[in-house]
């Protein structure tokens, strides 16, 4: 299907406006930031669904007739808002959607702000005879779900930011409920949850003739009820998983190539608290030194000295001069007096006499210095003994200060490779960046226990309810009274159980299928060779992109990155579910920056050849792109105030 | 995927099933057809409905019908 043209009257700013959309080339507006671009949204959706979602703060405050019209109408008026949206079919059917709604005007003010009739919906259906047929209201309503269903309606008219965050806040639900609703899944869930309500009604019947039975179906009920608290906890335990992953994944990258300042800085601290230790140490052992030096080296002069001294009394000892074994001075007492020890007189130039002086000559130490020297022989050789261990000592103190100092500088050189590593880089932001991929770390482990624990109860509720259910269906049959109801029930729970496996079915196979799809189409419009691996949806519906290098990315991709893969994804879901309208797209290059948005701009131009695309642009994001858009291929068009309250649609 | 166009051939026939739901529900009854065809017609009431309705009531109805029409089939 195809928009030929939106025709816009007294809605917003736009008092008279029709805006052409054209085949095969780039629709693009241009708008500054107030103008109302955004309400060209807010128009399709109130024109298809009644319903503007999204209005700024300051158009919220504002009535939804245009300003002019309501200051240029006289006393009492009534004034109406329309909208029209023409599309062709691929068999060239006209489809005309149309909503309007009526005001009462009063001296230029809005007589009540809620118009003064509920608005009418219709839609134009053009004939073979190229009569149109209308639809009216409810009659009409079938007709949107053909173009664009509600359901679905955020695939094909939204705001660039939502492609941005679809995947930085996405959850495997929300992709599963995007596939959900876009390939009709939800037709089949909700006839699905209808057959399930009519075969609690056949239940509820049966109870009613049976106790036992009510009792049953009254614990089903509340059985039912746990499950759903239950389930409703999984969803939000795995939307925690997946902000917790992507986050993970983010800070991740962040940190990637990065020092690890968190495990530097430890490994820092742990060198400067041994370096204090190292210090301490080393002047120890210098002041040991030190002390051993003062203590031994005033000795130390003396080595010689007492060397000798010791020398001279062990050669006085060896000669046998020491100790005497005669008293020198006794001797000399015996020759003065000329007696002999024993009484007798020694005669002058006697024998005796030339005997005693021979001894005398041959002594030549005194007793008492012969004493003397041996006294100090033994603290000689003590301290002697002292000094060549000096030596030793002062060896082993002197390398065990250089071991240490070499610990030192080890130590000092690791600090500073550390510094130098961390040099330049802001430490408190990476440290913080750690902390949060920690934290996320830990949000994940703790929802990933949580998981477990839930789903282990959801395993038990449906065990119970299959249980009960199958005792309830046996209590049913076995009461003849009850066959009719067993009838219906019976068949309306084969029914279920076709339509349940119809669904289980289908939702894998269009969840692989999307998958391929997006994957196709991510590559197809990728402009970065050999950066992306791979692209899966996995059995929970999680999405990831394998960067070639093996690691998960998505976390990390650039804004025009992820631009393109919320893109390939909706483009795949367009693909698979059949629908093929036209997108628009309002402000789809404000989250990209850089050269991303010169290949986001070119991608877009790629594919209005095959669709139908309308681009809602500032004119600083067109400025910007605008030589990638060749005439050829794009059509201009530009929203300009008139006066203060009215814009018109011109050709640029 | 295609889409198919309703079947029932009301005026509001124009809206489409996904091809992919008709195609699998068929395999999945295949034996008993008569679900089948149950089955498909409540997805096309139910797709004209977007809003909420009295299904129950017609569902009941269609129950009904589907067990009459599988009885009818078994006595001929």
């Amino acid at each position: 299907m195809r928009i030929e043209k939106i025709k816009l009257h007294n809605y917003r700013q736009y008092r008279d406006v029709e805006i052409p959309f054209y085949n095969e080339k780039l629709n693009i507006c241009i708008g500054k930031m107030g103008i109302g671009k955004t309400n060209i949204l807010n128009a399709i959706n109130w024109c298809l669904y009644g319903e503007e979602p999204y209005l700024s703060m300051e158009s919220k405050g504002l009535p939804i007739l245009n300003l002019a019209t309501i200051e240029n109408s006289e006393n009492v008026e009534s004034r109406s808002i329309k909208i029209e949206i023409w599309v062709t079919t691929d068999d060239n059917q006209k489809i005309i959607f149309e909503r309007k709604v009526r005001f009462l005007i009063y001296d230029g003010k809005i007589k009540n702000p809620v118009a003064a009739e509920s608005p009418h919906f219709e839609v134009k259906i053009s004939n073979k005879e190229g009569n149109f047929e209308i639809f009216k209201d409810e009659d009409a309503k079938p007709y949107i779900e053909r173009f664009v269903p509600r359901g679905t309606k955020e695939f094909f008219f939204f705001d660039g930011e939502r492609l941005d965050k679809y995947f930085r806040e996405a959850t495997a639900e929300k992709i599963k409920h995007s596939i959900f609703q876009i390939c009709q899944m939800n037709l089949l869930e909700k006839v699905k949850e209808n057959l399930e309500n009519v075969i609690k009604d056949y239940k509820r019947e049966a109870g009613k003739n049976n106790p036992e039975i009510d009792a049953k179906n009254k614990k089903l009920e509340d059985i039912r009820k746990s499950l759903k608290d239950c389930k409703s906890q999984i969803s939000k335990v795995n939307e925690q998983i997946v902000i917790a992953k992507n986050k993970k994944e983010e800070y991740n990258e962040k940190l990637r190539g990065l020092p690890d300042t968190v495990k530097l800085q430890k490994r820092k601290n742990i060198l400067q608290e041994r370096k204090k230790e190292k210090e301490i140490y080393l002047d120890t052992k210098k002041d040991n030194k030190h002390d051993i030096l003062f203590e031994i080296g005033k000795n130390l002069m003396l080595f010689e000295s007492i060397k000798n001294s010791i020398s001279i009394i062990e050669e006085k000892e060896r000669k046998k001069e020491i100790p005497p074994t005669i008293d020198r001075n006794l001797l000399k007492h015996l020759l003065e007096n000329n007696k002999c020890i024993c009484g007798r007189q020694i005669e002058v130039g006697s024998q005796e006499e030339e005997k005693l002086n021979e001894l005398l000559k041959g002594i030549k130490l005194s007793s008492f210095i012969s004493r003397e020297l041996l006294h100090m022989k033994n603290p000689l050789i003590s301290i002697h003994d002292e000094i060549k261990q000096f030596k030793i000592k002062t060896k082993e103190i002197t390398e065990e200060i250089s071991r240490y100092q070499k610990e030192l500088d080890d130590i000092n050189t690791e600090i500073s490779q550390i510094d130098n590593e961390l040099g330049g880089f802001d430490i408190e932001k990476i440290r913080m960046w750690h902390q949060a991929y920690q934290d996320f770390e830990k949000i994940y482990s703790e929802n990933h226990a949580k998981l477990i624990i839930f789903n282990g109860e959801k395993e038990g509720y449906l065990n119970d309810i299959e249980n009960l259910e199958n005792e309830i269906d046996n209590d049913i049959k076995k009461k003849k009274i009850l066959e009719q109801i067993r009838c219906y029930h019976d068949f309306s729970k084969k029914a279920y159980n076709v339509l349940k496996n119809t669904k289980d079915t289908i939702m894998d196979e269009i969840r692989k299928e999307v998958a391929i799809e997006t994957k196709r189409i991510f590559f197809d419009l990728m402009w970065k060779e050999k950066t992306f691996e791979d692209v899966t949806i996995n059995e929970d519906y999680n999405i990831s992109v394998t960067h070639v290098m093996g690691y998960e990315c998505l976390g990390s991709i650039s804004g025009g990155e992820r631009e393109i893969l919320a893109l390939s994804f909706t483009l795949a879901l367009h693909k698979i579910s059949g629908f093929d309208s036209p997108i628009i797209i309002d402000r789809p290059l404000t989250m990209v920056s850089g050269e991303s948005r010169e290949y986001v701009a070119k991608i877009f131009l790629e594919l209005a050849l095959e669709r139908q695309i309308m681009l809602l642009l500032t004119p600083d994001e067109f400025k910007d792109v605008r030589k990638f858009w060749s005439n050829d291929f794009c059509n201009f068009k530009e929203i300009r105030l008139v006066g203060e309250r009215e814009v018109k649609l011109e050709a640029l | 995927m295609k889409l198919k166009k309703s079947y029932g051939g009301n005026n509001l026939g124009n809206n489409k099933i996904n091809e992919k739901i008709i195609n699998m529900i068929r395999e999945k009854a295949k034996d008993n057809e008569l679900i089948g065809d149950f089955l498909i017609e409540l997805l096309y009431h139910e797709n004209e409905h977007p809003n909420r309705w009295k299904y129950k009531k017609f569902y009941k109805r269609k129950i009904k019908k589907f067990i009459e029409k599988g009885d009818s089939k078994n006595e001929d």
